[in-house]
């Protein structure tokens, strides 16, 4: 995915705090269109100072007609990040009337918080003693790791690095296990995850693994080395008696 | 601390000075009630007296007549008032302490007692033991209070951690053991890494009270002592997560005067002191702030890649990571290829990427790839799969590939 592109997009984001502050931040830095509400004028100010093309409309989050007034309608996310878990609900919880489209991305300071959160239709959740606490033992016993996800996630143009590949309908693949596919072995590629068609993961799998179908295989890699996964992938049964006719053929020789 | 401190304590009690003096009081009025009776019925025996005198008087005694002095004496001698003191303490004793005590009464003094004297003497027994009684049940209640809930339960706990933590080394320090303390010192015990927790809380928080290997220390001293306690000197990092920046600052600058060596990571809650707490010695310090805003924007720019690295390093649900190892500088494994040291085959991890000194990624490496100076190994492994890597890259000689 290119960041690139983000020019067009608006984003509204409720609260300019400190975390609030760094959000419009990191969006500018993306290229995208900012609104802040808050209800405070001075933060307001330090948000408007950030550049551009920050909008600020001054009043409660917790009020419909502000909300409307903000043009949430045309806007693309929303970042709650209020200081009490409540407001953040109730935020996520008006806003997703007025715009059933919009994505919600929320702070939260506990499990319950988050729970409530997902159910009134936030998109991501983030933890704040989680996603700190997680910095910093990163920070301290794999700072390495740290950086590489950080470049990652944070990477302006995809590429290399993280390849998600899936499997869609109707792949001759579907039903094969990673050994018989020779995935690693004919690209060099490790398959690190699988990603089931019900989110969940499954870490290293075996050469045993069978595929099924909208499964993704996640790797690391270049977009050549996807492409060439995809091709083996997608052989055909005609494309594998080939081959190993082929491969027969030069052996008998 | 003192260990007679809770005696102390005990003694200073109203009630107890109160129950005590009573205790004194009842006995010696015990002892002068006896003394009283027992001259009142005429028991210190006139007979025994004229006996001592007569025998006293023979010229040359026998060795029978001896003995008879001696043991005539003794007798009188407990009806001295002295005598007297010694029996109403040693009764006082055996009455306290539930022994007996009609017994010696009987044959002393009960006997001789006429009808109103008895009953005198009853109702003042009874009052005397129900009253001792109860003051014992204090002294005894007071007494089994401060085993076990105070000064010395908690010395002996204290001496029994410091003397676990005195055997750690390589540790990792954490201050704040709330919020995201708790996150850090979780998911270090999860790495098998050793942590001493330090809070200003008696008790640890009840999520992490039940875990095993997890060593608290009370904020209740001066940060120098603490930091001694936790054994700095050996420890090989200090997490300083409070909330209040200016404990966060000192911390740091306590921590890195005592060990220079030690990695210090610090929670700046505001963004301005984060070049401060650099002064002082902390290699990293971030607000918050950062690490929650980060995430939540990583949600609009990437979704599906930041979803499975969530899940990757900050789940606390299952136990792969992506975990990192270093070859250090005098790894006998510089200069191997993958394929020699056969980690995959093993261990039964792949790695998937190698940072190099520059920065540049190498994804994929093949069984070719040749181990260099400072490469990190990036793979998905539990703690232990990382361990046995540790293991097959430090300890790999020649001999054992042939």
């Amino acid at each position: 995915m290119s960041h690139s592109d983000n020019s067009g997009s608006v984003c509204a984001v409720c609260g300019a705090g400190e975390t609030g502050l760094f959000v419009i931040k990191e969006l500018i830095r993306y290229g995208f269109s900012v609104r802040v509400i808050d209800i405070d004028p001075d933060a307001l100010l330090n948000a408007a100072n950030l550049g551009d093309n920050v909008t600020t409309i001054q009043g409660s989050c917790l009020s419909d007609s502000i909300l409307k007034k903000s043009g949430l309608i045309d806007v693309q996310a929303l970042f709650c990040v209020l200081p009490d878990d409540r407001s953040n609900v109730f935020l996520s919880l008006s806003a997703r009337r007025i715009n059933p489209r919009l994505e919600i991305y929320s702070v939260a300071s506990d499990i319950s918080a988050e729970r409530k959160l997902k159910l009134v239709g936030t998109r991501r959740t983030v933890n704040q003693d989680t996603a700190e606490g997680f910095r910093i033992s990163n920070e301290m016993i794999r700072p390495n790791v740290a950086r590489f996800l950080d470049r990652i996630v944070f990477a302006r143009e995809n590429t290399e690095g993280y390849l998600s590949i899936e499997i869609g309908k109707g792949c001759p693949s579907i039903g094969w296990t990673l050994k018989n596919l020779q995935l690693s072995g004919s690209t060099g590629v490790v398959i690190i995850a699988v990603k089931k068609s019900d989110d969940s993961y499954v870490y290293s799998p075996s050469g045993d693994f069978r595929l099924s179908e909208n499964d993704n295989l996640i790797c690391f890699g270049t977009e050549d080395e996807k492409e060439a996964i995809k091709k083996l992938l997608w052989r055909t049964k005609q494309d594998r008696t080939d081959r190993w006719k082929r491969l027969r053929h030069k052996f008998t020789k | 601390m003192n260990r007679w401190h809770g005696f102390a304590y005990l003694l200073s009690s109203k009630i107890a000075v109160a129950l005590t003096l009573f205790v004194i009081v009842m006995s010696i009025g015990l002892s002068g009630f006896l003394i009283f009776t027992t001259h009142q019925s005429g028991m210190v025996n006139q007979q025994l007296i004229t006996t001592l005198q007569t025998l006293r008087n023979v010229e040359s005694p026998t060795a029978a007549q001896l003995s008879e002095i001696t043991n005539i004496e003794m007798q009188l001698d407990e009806s001295t008032f002295a005598g007297e003191i010694l029996l109403s303490g040693y009764m006082t004793a055996i009455t306290i302490t539930t022994v007996g005590f009609d017994d010696v009464i009987r044959e002393y003094a009960y006997d001789f007692m006429d009808e109103k004297w008895r009953r005198a003497y009853n109702i003042w027994v009874t009052f005397f033991v129900l009253i001792a009684y109860m003051a014992i049940l204090y002294v005894n209640a007071n007494f089994v209070a401060y085993l076990v809930g105070t000064r010395l339960a908690e010395n002996m706990k204290r001496r029994m951690l410091l003397r676990n933590i005195s055997r750690l080394k390589n540790h990792y320090i954490v201050c704040g053991c709330t919020g995201a303390g708790s996150v850090v010192i979780s998911e270090f015990l999860r790495t098998g890494i050793p942590v001493v927790g330090i809070d200003k809380d008696e008790e640890p928080p009840c999520n992490l009270r039940k875990t095993n290997g997890f060593l608290y220390l009370k904020r209740d001293r001066s940060d120098d002592v603490l930091f001694e306690e936790a054994g700095i000197g050996k420890a090989r990092g200090l997490v300083s997560v409070l909330q209040d920046d200016s404990d966060n600052l000192y911390l740091t600058l306590t921590a890195h005067l005592l060990n220079n060596d030690i990695k210090i990571v610090s929670r700046a809650a505001g963004e301005e002191n984060e070049e401060k707490l650099a002064l002082v010695g902390a290699d990293v310090s971030f607000t918050p702030s950062i690490a929650v805003g980060k995430k939540l924007v990583a949600g609009i720019l990437n979704r599906e890649t930041m979803d499975f690295m969530e899940k990757m390093i900050d789940s606390r649900d299952q136990n792969c990571r992506i975990e990192e190892y270093t070859i250090k500088s005098d790894s006998p494994s510089i200069g191997k290829t993958l394929g020699e040291l056969s980690i995959g085959r093993k261990t039964g991890i792949s790695v998937f990427a190698i940072m190099k000194q520059n920065g540049s990624i190498v994804y994929n490496p093949g069984a070719d790839y040749t181990l260099e100076e400072v490469d990190v190994l990036l793979a998905i492994e539990t703690p232990e799969q990382l361990q046995l890597l540790a293991r097959i890259l430090q300890h790999h000689t020649r001999r054992k590939i042939l």
